[in-house]
C-alpha cells in the first residue's frame, strides 16, 4: 500500500482519528502478526532479537547480545536479500526491527515496513506534499538542503514516529502505514530534523539542522499521543540572557545557523534527556566582527542535560568555544555504568581529573564533535571526567582543558582574525567524527569510534559577503595530518579507536586506507562491523582490532551496521549509497543506488 | 531574432539530472512544467528591495536592446524584511536556480565570488562597486579621529571584516572601537547622529541614503582606503545549460560598459559620489 498526503500549513497539527492509545489487534497471518504494542518497559529492555532505538538502546551503546553471527563463523556470512530504497541522496539510515518487521526511513521523507526476514514490502508511506511554506504558494520550497538524508526514526505504542523534511514530526499507524498525527514545528522553511526523533515515557523529543538558515535552532518535547508541543529550548542565548555577553556584541538577529542536530539521547535511569549543539556561521572570528575578543559563544558545542517532562536544563557545559572550525559537538554520547579512575597518562590526554575515584558512577561519555576527541562526564551532574585525543595530535584547535572543570581554552593561532587569511587545523569540517556513531561493549568496558585522519586547509572568503546561505563562507582543503604515519607508503584515511571508559587507555588502534565514513556495531559475538567509501561491509575482531571479514558492495557504505533475529536466525544489516572517499581518489567507491543488505549464516 | 537554446526539452533533461543532486532540494513539483522561453524576449529576474533595483532594471532593457529583445523584468518576492541601501540577495542558490527555471532567463544582482554550484553559470561583471570611508566633518581625516571615538561598519561584511583587522593593526593607543551594525541604514544613521566619527560603507548605499537624506550633515568621502576592501562585483545568474544565452549577454554586457551606459545608469539613479 502507498500512502501520499497532502499537508497545509494550517494543520500545523493534525490528529487523525482516534484511540491512539488504544492497543489494535494484530493482523491474524503475515509479517505483522506478532506485532504488539511497544510500551515503555520493552524500549527500556528491548529483547536482542528486535533494534528498536536508533543506538540500539536508550544508552546509544550499538550493541547486540545476539553471538549467533560470532568470530568463528564469521567466514559464512551471506547476503540473504537486498532491496533498493528511494533513490538519490544520502542512505545514512538506521532501521527498527521490531518482532519481525524492518521499519526503514528512506532519504526524501519515505518510511517503509518490510519483512526482515525475506526483504518483502508490506507498505510505504510517502510524505508527498511539502507545506505551502510561509504561505509563498507555488514559490514556497523547503529552504534547508537536508531533505535527502533520513537517519532515525522511533517505535512506541502502535507507532512509528519520524520527522518531515518540512520541520514536522508525526505518528505512523505500524501495521498500516496510515498518518495518525502530524506537528509542523515552524513553516519558515528552514529547520529540519535529519536524526530523528527520541521518545520514551509518552514524550517525543527532537532536534533540527539550521545549517544554511537565518535562524537558529532548537530542541522540542512533544506528547506522544497528539504531538503536541509541550516545551522548547533554544540554545543560542538572546539580549540580555545569560551569555548574551559573550557573542562578542554580535546582535541575536546576526546570531545563525547553530542546530541541534545530532543524535539526542535519553537516559531512563536519570530521567534526563542529553542533546549537543552546533557551531556557528560563518565561522571565522573575523567574518563575524570579533576577532581577538575572545568571544566564546555560549550555546555553541555544548552539552546538555534537560528535564524532559519541561526541558529545564540541569547542567550545560561547553565542549569547544570561539568556534571557527565548524566542529559541531552535537554527536550522540553513550551512557555507561562504570568504575572511573581514568589513568593520567593515558594516550591522547588533554585532560584528566585527578581528583575522580568511583567504584561506579553514571558516566556520559563518547566524542560529541566532529574533532576527534573523547569526553567523558558524570551524566547527572556534569562532572568533568577526563578528555582524550584519539592519538597524541589528532588535533589542535585546544590550547588547555581544565583538568578539573573541564573548562576549554582554545589555540588563538588557528582562529581567523585577517579577511582572506589561511589557517592550517585539524580536523575537518567534515570530521574527524561526523555524525557516525561509535559503540560500546559492555563485556570489556570499551568503546569504539570511527573517525578520519583529516585536517583542513582552510581560507576565510573574501570574495562574498557572508550570508546565512554560504554556511561557514570559507574554502576548504582536506589534508593528511601529519602525526599519522604512511602505512606501505600509503596514508590511512580511516581509523577506529577503542577505548576503556574507566582509565581511558587505548585498547586497540585499526587503520586503513579508505574513509570510514560509517557508524560501528558491536555484538556479543565478538564482532564489531563498520562499512566504508571503498564499498567494504566489514568485521574486525572487538578485542583486537583485527579484520576478519569483508565483503565488497555495490556503492560507498554509510548506513548504520544493525543486528536481529527472526526465529532463531540472526541477520546483520547495513544500507549502501553514500559514503566519503576524502584523500583515496583511486579508490573505487561510488555513491548512489541506495540499497538495505542483509547478511545471515546459511541455514 | 536572437533565440536561445533553452528549449523544453533541454529543461526537462536537464531537471531529471537536477533531481539526483543531493545538494539541490526543491521539492520535486515546483520542478515541473518550467517557464516556455520566448523567441523574442528575455526575462529578467530582480530584487526589487535592492538599492540597485532601478538600476537593474534599467539595465535590463539595455541588455535587451542590445540582444535586439524584448525585455521582460520579473520582480522576486522578499519574504524578509528589506535592507535598505544594500544589495544582498536574500535567497539560497537553488532559489535562484528555481526562479531561473520558473520565471526567467537571467538573474539580476548575483555577487561575483570564487565558485558556484554546478547548476548555476554567471555572465560576465557588469558592475564593480567599492566601499569608501565616510567621515563626520568633524574631522578633517581619518587620522584625526581620536581613539575615545568609535567607528562603524555593517557587521557580517567584507568591509567590517577588513576595517576591524586595520584597526587591530594599529598601536594600541590609536585603535578605535568598531561598532558593528546591523544593516547599512543603520550603519549610516550612526554617523550622521554622530554616534561613530567614520564608517566604511558600500558607495552605491551611501549615494542613495544622502539623495534620501538631502539634510544630512556633509561627510568627508576618502576613497583611498588604508587598507584593502574586496571590490563588490555584480553578475547575471544563469542555469548552467544556458551557455549560448551567457554568450549571448557577455557581449551585450561588455557594449553597455563600453559605450558608457552602466556609469550613466549608476549617474541616473544616484548610485555614485561624484
Amino acid at each position: 500500500m502507498r500512502v501520499t498526503l497532502r499537508l497545509f500549513a494550517s494543520t500545523a497539527l493534525l490528529c487523525v482519528g482516534a484511540g491512539y492509545a488504544a492497543a489494535q489487534e494484530a493482523p491474524a497471518s503475515g509479517p505483522m502478526a506478532n506485532f504488539a504494542t511497544v510500551t515503555d518497559e520493552i524500549l527500556q529492555n528491548p529483547d536482542p532479537a528486535d533494534w528498536l532505538h536508533l543506538g540500539g538502546n536508550y544508552e546509544h551503546w550499538n550493541y547486540s547480545e545476539l553471538d549467533q553471527i560470532n568470530l568463528d563463523n564469521i567466514g559464512d556470512l551471506r547476503m540473504v536479500w537486498a532491496r533498493q530504497m528511494v533513490a538519490g541522496g544520502r542512505a545514512e539510515v538506521s532501521p527498527i526491527i521490531y518482532k519481525g518487521v524492518m521499519f526503514l526511513p528512506n532519504p526524501y521523507d519515505t518510511l517503509q515496513a518490510i519483512d526482515a526476514a525475506t526483504g518483502s514490502l508490506i507498505w510505504e508511506y510517502e510524505r508527498a506534499g511539502m507545506p505551502e511554506v510561509g504561505g509563498r504558494d507555488d514559490e514556497g520550497m523547503i529552504r534547508h538542503t537536508y531533505s535527502d538524508r533520513k537517519r532515525g526514526i522511533a517505535i512506541y505504542g502502535d507507532t512509528i514516529i519520524m520527522t518531515g523534511s518540512d520541520n514536522s514530526v508525526f505518528a505512523i499507524d505500524a501495521r498500516s502505514g496510515q498518518l495518525v498525527w502530524e506537528n509542523i514545528r515552524s513553516t519558515d522553511g528552514w529547520p529540519t530534523s535529519t536524526t530523528g526523533a527520541v521518545v520514551a515515557d509518552g514524550r517525543v523529543f527532537l532536534g533540527g539542522s539550521c545549517q544554511n538558515a537565518p535562524i537558529n535552532c532548537y530542541v522540542t518535547g512533544h506528547d506522544v499521543a497528539t504531538g503536541e508541543e509541550l516545551w522548547r529550548n533554544e540554545v543560542v542565548p538572546g539580549p540580555g540572557e545569560p551569555g548574551d555577553e559573550t557573542w562578542g556584541g554580535v546582535a541575536f538577529e546576526n546570531r545563525y545557523c547553530t542546530g541541534v542536530w545530532g543524535q539526542l539521547v535519553y537516559d531512563p535511569e536519570q530521567d534526563l534527556l542529553h542533546y549537543g549543539s552546533t557551531g556557528v556561521c560563518p565561522a571565522p572570528d573575523v567574518q563575524r566582527g570579533v576577532a581577538g575578543m575572545n568571544a566564546t559563544l555560549a550555546g555553541t558545542n555544548e552539552r546538555w542535560a534537560v528535564r524532559p517532562d519541561t526541558g529545564e536544563v540541569v547542567w550545560r557545559h561547553q565542549i569547544i568555544a570561539q568556534d571557527n572550525w565548524d566542529q559541531e559537538c552535537t554527536f550522540d554520547m553513550m551512557l555507561v555504568d562504570t568504575p572511573m579512575h581514568p589513568n593520567a597518562n593515558m594516550e591522547g590526554a588533554l585532560a584528566v581529573n585527578p581528583t575522580v575515584s568511583y567504584d561506579s558512577v553514571r558516566t556520559l561519555v563518547g566524542m560529541p564533535c566532529k574533532n576527534p576527541v573523547y569526553w567523558a562526564f558524570a551524566a547527572e551532574t556534569g562532572e568533568f571526567f577526563y578528555a582524550r585525543e584519539t592519538f597524541e595530535g589528532a588535533q589542535n584547535i585546544y590550547d588547555t582543558i581544565d583538568p578539573t572543570t573541564g573548562q576549554v581554552a582554545m589555540n588563538q593561532a588557528v582562529i581567523f582574525t585577517q579577511p582572506g587569511q589561511s589557517l592550517f587545523f585539524c580536523t575537518t569540517y567534515g570530521g574527524g567524527r561526523d555524525w557516525p556513531s561509535g559503540a560500546y561493549d559492555p563485556t570489556t568496558n570499551t568503546m569504539f569510534q570511527p573517525t578520519a585522519n583529516l585536517c583542513t586547509d582552510s581560507t576565510s572568503r573574501t570574495d562574498r559577503e557572508p550570508a546565512p546561505g554560504f554556511n561557514y563562507n570559507t574554502n576548504n582543503i582536506d589534508r593528511p595530518n601529519p602525526n599519522v604515519q604512511e602505512i606501505n607508503g600509503e596514508y590511512p584515511v580511516g581509523r577506529i579507536t577503542a577505548v576503556n571508559v574507566e582509565t581511558g587507555d587505548t585498547a586497540w588502534q585499526y587503520l586503513q586506507r579508505s574513509d570510514n565514513y560509517a557508524p560501528v556495531l558491536a555484538t556479543a559475538g565478538g564482532l564489531l562491523f563498520n562499512g566504508d567509501g571503498a564499498r567494504y561491509f566489514f568485521a574486525l575482531n572487538k578485542d583486537t582490532g583485527e579484520k576478519v571479514w569483508d565483503v565488497r558492495l555495490s556503492s560507498a557504505l554509510g548506513g548504520y551496521p544493525v543486528t536481529y533475529s527472526v526465529d532463531g536466525r540472526q541477520y546483520v544489516a547495513i544500507a549502501a549509497g553514500y559514503g566519503r572517499n576524502r584523500l583515496t581518489p583511486e579508490l573505487d567507491g561510488p555513491t548512489g543506488g541506495n540499497t538495505i543488505y542483509v547478511f545471515a549464516l546459511p541455514e | 531574432m536572437v533565440r536561445l537554446p533553452i528549449v523544453l526539452f533541454g529543461v526537462v533533461a536537464s531537471t531529471a539530472g537536477v533531481l539526483a543532486q543531493p545538494v539541490l532540494d526543491i521539492p520535486e513539483r515546483f520542478l515541473r512544467n518550467p517557464r516556455n522561453p520566448s523567441d523574442s524576449s528575455i526575462a529578467f529576474c530582480v530584487n526589487p528591495t535592492s538599492a540597485l533595483y532601478e538600476f537593474e532594471k534599467d539595465l535590463a532593457e539595455e541588455l535587451a536592446a542590445t540582444l535586439l529583445l524584448i525585455p521582460e523584468v520579473f520582480e522576486i518576492a522578499i519574504y524578509q524584511p528589506p535592507l535598505r541601501y544594500d544589495f544582498r540577495l536574500p535567497l539560497l542558490e537553488q532559489e535562484i536556480y528555481w526562479y531561473l527555471l520558473q520565471r526567467c532567463d537571467a538573474f539580476m544582482g548575483f555577487t561575483a565570488a570564487a565558485d558556484y554550484p554546478d547548476y548555476l553559470t554567471v555572465s560576465p561583471i557588469y558592475l564593480e562597486t567599492n566601499s569608501v570611508l565616510a567621515i563626520s566633518p568633524r574631522f578633517a581625516r581619518l587620522e584625526d579621529i581620536p581613539p575615545d571615538v568609535a567607528v562603524g561598519a555593517r557587521i557580517l561584511s567584507l568591509a567590517g571584516s577588513s576595517l576591524g583587522a586595520y584597526i587591530r593593526g594599529l598601536p594600541a593607543a590609536r585603535q578605535w572601537k568598531l561598532n558593528l551594525y546591523q544593516n547599512h541604514e543603520t550603519v549610516m544613521d550612526r554617523l550622521m547622529d554622530g554616534t561613530v566619527g567614520a564608517i566604511l560603507i558600500w558607495e552605491p548605499g551611501l549615494a542613495q541614503y544622502l539623495r534620501d537624506h538631502p539634510d544630512a550633515p556633509e561627510t568627508r568621502i576618502v576613497r583611498s582606503l588604508p587598507f584593502q576592501v574586496s571590490p563588490t562585483q555584480f553578475v547575471l545568474a544563469l542555469r548552467a545549460e544556458n551557455d549560448y544565452l551567457n554568450y549571448q549577454l557577455a557581449q551585450a554586457i561588455e557594449a553597455v560598459v563600453r559605450n558608457g551606459t552602466i556609469d550613466r545608469l549608476m549617474a541616473e539613479h544616484s548610485l555614485t559620489l561624484d
